[in-house]
């Protein structure tokens, strides 16, 4: 049986547009090849 | 191929020559983006939205230069009804890749459809406020809102999602029912979708019934990936070369672990390396540290040994003296004597030796002083003033003992500077004279000279 408000946890707000700005700043552009460079680095 | 690092055009090369990236492995993550990105789009023609947005999402995690799937993502996000991801998508892709990128096109198309956009965003407003309502326990508000949401873009997933729980709620499971349905024939596989469509035959007591992909409507048609011609080349390389790929792919997620693996290895042995060669440098400097330590000993010890020497040396060279200035007192050669006498220092020596010293100083200066005051004379009668200078000014030197001889020296001094018109000196001298001649005549003498003087 689906327990709703733990469902409803489930469903978070969506950006919007206007939160374009902040949605780009937080995204984490790491890739495996960035994890690698930062490996052989160390 | 062009490196992912600095950007360096090269070709053949095991590494980028610029920054010595290695190139094969690049080669590898290259090929494992691409075959997710071909998953991706696979599963994106099939209408199977969720799983390849997670197709796609470990495409770019491999390569966040892989353009293609960035706009691919960007494309069904935009579809599924999160526009802003969508957007967020295509502008990272632009900023990657600044000439023949779709993602321009894409963008392009928003600024011309500029009010369909804000539609599009009112939607996601609605679906927003559905939630804050239904947290409220505002169900029917809430419902209302995501009908909207839905009315403006039909294929909004979470919007239909959100809307089936509703149903779901109200235990209206046809309607629950119908917007599954509809969500499924756009996403097929929708996991919250297929759990609820469980949950609704479950209460209807019907076996889950399997969705026909099928008989799926195309969804993404107006914006379609199609137009991406860069795509649809990378596609049909894709599908010719999809063995080779295949298996280079699984070569890659064999092997970039293992290279992770071994680089790990390698930094864990170069760390093990580092710290032998630190516990090598700490013993060596302990061991550097105790030679020092032992050498400042040994070379206090040492200075002991050459300050003790040198005592030794100096009492040697006393005594020698003493002895040599007494040979030469006996011989008659009192000056010779009061000169090697007064070279020599007694400092630290004992008092015996000092004594003796002194006993023996004040016999030879005496000596000394009168064979100096008669040779001065001598010089005087020979009228070489110079040396009579010299002959007196030394026998002042030793008269400790003999005063009389000390200002008979000084009177003869004044007698010189008067010869030489040195009226100054004539007057220091003559006056030491009348102030301290034990001989009353001499001191009148010394007077009258001084009275000519004044």
């Amino acid at each position: 049986m689906i327990d709703f408000e733990k469902e409803l946890e489930s469903f978070e707000p969506i950006a919007e547009i206007d939160d374009i700005e902040d949605e780009i700043a937080k995204d984490d552009l790491e890739d495996v090849l960035d994890i690698l460079k930062a490996i052989s680095e160390k | 191929m062009e490196c992912l690092y600095c950007g360096y055009e090269f070709a053949n090369k095991d590494k980028c020559p610029a920054c010595q990236t290695d190139a094969s492995l690049m080669e590898r993550i290259f090929l494992v983006s691409a075959f997710f990105y071909n998953k991706g789009l696979r599963q994106a023609k099939e209408h199977d939205f969720y799983n390849a947005e997670k197709s796609l999402r470990k495409s770019i995690k491999f390569n966040k230069r892989n353009v293609d799937a960035r706009n691919l993502l960007g494309l069904i996000n935009y579809n599924t009804g999160k526009l802003a991801e969508g957007v967020k998508q295509w502008i990272i892709s632009t900023n990657f890749q600044d000439e023949q990128n779709i993602a321009f096109k894409y963008i392009d198309n928003f600024q011309r459809n500029i009010r369909e956009f804000e539609k599009l965003n009112d939607s996601v407003r609605m679906y927003n406020h559905a939630i804050k309502y239904l947290k409220k326990k505002n169900d029917d508000v809430a419902i209302i809102r995501l009908k909207k949401a839905l009315d403006v873009n039909p294929n909004f997933i979470d919007a239909r999602n959100l809307l089936a729980l509703c149903y779901i709620k109200q235990n209206n499971m046809n309607k629950a029912y119908e917007v599954i349905e509809e969500t499924l024939k756009i996403d097929i596989a929708n996991p919250v979708a297929l759990r609820y469509l469980k949950e609704i035959n479950i209460a209807n007591g019907i076996k889950t019934k399997k969705n026909k992909p099928e008989e799926n409507k195309p969804v993404i048609e107006n914006i379609s990936y199609k137009n991406n011609k860069k795509s649809s080349t990378g596609e049909k390389i894709a599908f010719i070369a999809i063995g080779a790929i295949f298996a280079a792919v699984v070569m890659g997620v064999l092997i970039i672990p293992a290279q992770i693996n071994a680089k790990t290895e390698k930094y864990n042995e170069i760390n093990q390396q580092y710290e032998q060669l630190q516990k090598t440098y700490n013993d060596y400097q302990s061991e550097v540290q105790g030679k020092i330590s032992t050498l400042e000993e040994e070379n206090k010890q040492m200075k002991g040994v050459v300050d003790e020497y040198n005592k030794t040396i100096a009492n040697t060279k006393k005594t020698d003296n003493i002895e040599s200035a007494k040979k030469l007192y006996e011989e008659g050669k009192s000056v010779e004597a009061a000169k090697l006498i007064a070279s020599t220092d007694m400092s630290g020596s004992s008092e015996e030796d000092l004594n003796e010293y002194n006993k023996l100083k004040a016999n030879v200066y005496s000596g000394a002083c009168k064979e100096l005051y008669k040779q001065g004379k001598s010089y005087m009668d020979s009228q070489d003033l110079d040396n009579a200078k010299n002959t007196f000014n030394l026998c002042i030197t030793f008269s400790d003992n003999s005063p009389e001889n000390k200002y008979n020296a000084y009177y003869q001094l004044g007698k010189i500077a008067l010869s030489q018109n040195d009226n100054e000196n004539a007057k220091k001298y003559f006056t030491e004279v009348k102030n301290n001649h034990p001989n009353s005549s001499i001191q009148g003498y010394a007077s009258n000279y001084l009275s000519t003087l004044s």
